[in-house]
């Protein structure tokens, strides 16, 4: 008995050991970018600070790794976040969005974070100061409709 | 005698009035019949004030449009064409207890690019 059980705890080390090296590629474009939205938009700074601290890991072309990012299978859940999240949205190629595009993005980050979609659930628990309060929530809304409507008259 | 004349004039009058009235409501952006009818047949019954879904309604409720600010209403063309393109609305669920209501290539193509012409009308008109 003793014996199978030291026989599991092998196997199950082994396979965390195992499955550590399948690494997903990293997310991790360096240097400035012009077409990123800072760059293409009139963004205050800090709320463009704001953004990248709450959205940029998942909707960007670099993401800020946590220490344990690097391991399986946190860094599986996180490559599949960060592709589907780029997929969706990234902020580092808004600059080549059509300007329809640019309107529809704006409009909607401004809904997903004041209904609470966004950041996901599981992003804040482990990035509290990703959260956005009430005063930034207002403030991101009311920038994204005047740039919105900016686009819509250019 | 008299009494006729003035009498055909004021109802001349009024169909003259009546007939502007007509044409000044239809200065708002409209939609076209055909495609108005597909949009009833295969989106209203979840996408207007009696739909019983509330996402839905949240998403896009066609009896608010007017009340939806110029941005939003180009952000919800847009994803009307980009749900449509990708056959995910109407949903599946729908269309296995409303088969009908399925849109054939060619409704899709009709609703896509009148999204697109809306949204450009609303970005160049404003």
């Amino acid at each position: 008995m003793k014996k199978w059980g030291r026989f599991i705890l092998f196997i199950l080390l082994a396979a965390a050991v195992a499955i550590q090296f399948y690494r997903p590629e990293r997310n991790l474009e360096e240097g400035e970018n012009p077409a990123d939205m800072v760059n293409t938009l009139d963004v205050p700074q800090h709320l463009a600070l704001k953004l990248e601290g709450s959205c940029y890991d998942c909707h960007s072309d670099h993401t800020e790794y946590p220490w344990y990012s690097q391991v399986a299978p946190v860094s599986w859940v996180l490559a599949k976040h960060i592709r589907e999240g780029k997929l969706e949205l990234n902020f580092s190629q808004f600059g080549n969005l059509e300007r329809r595009e640019m309107i529809g993005i704006l409009t909607e980050i401004c809904e997903v974070v004041e209904d609470g979609s966004m950041p996901l659930p599981g992003y804040l628990a482990m990035h509290k100061e990703a959260i956005f309060n009430e005063e930034e929530m207002q403030e991101l809304c009311e920038w994204a409709e005047m740039e919105a409507l900016k686009l819509l008259r250019d | 005698m008299k009494i006729k004349g003035i009498f055909i004039l004021l109802v001349g009058a009024a169909l003259v009035l009546f007939q502007s009235f007509l044409l000044n409501r239809k200065a708002s952006p409209e939609i076209p019949e055909e495609v108005q009818k597909v949009l009833v047949s295969s989106c209203y019954d979840c996408h207007t004030s009696a739909g019983q879904n509330e996402d839905a309604k949240k998403a896009l409720n066609f009896e608010e449009w007017d009340d939806y600010r110029l941005t939003k209403q180009v952000t919800v063309l847009g994803n009307m064409a980009k749900v449509i393109e990708e056959d995910k609305m109407p949903p599946g669920k729908y269309l296995e207890f409303k088969p009908d209501r399925k849109l054939s290539e060619e409704q899709k193509e009709l609703i896509i690019d009148w999204t697109d012409e809306a949204a450009d009308a609303l970005m160049e008109g404003n």
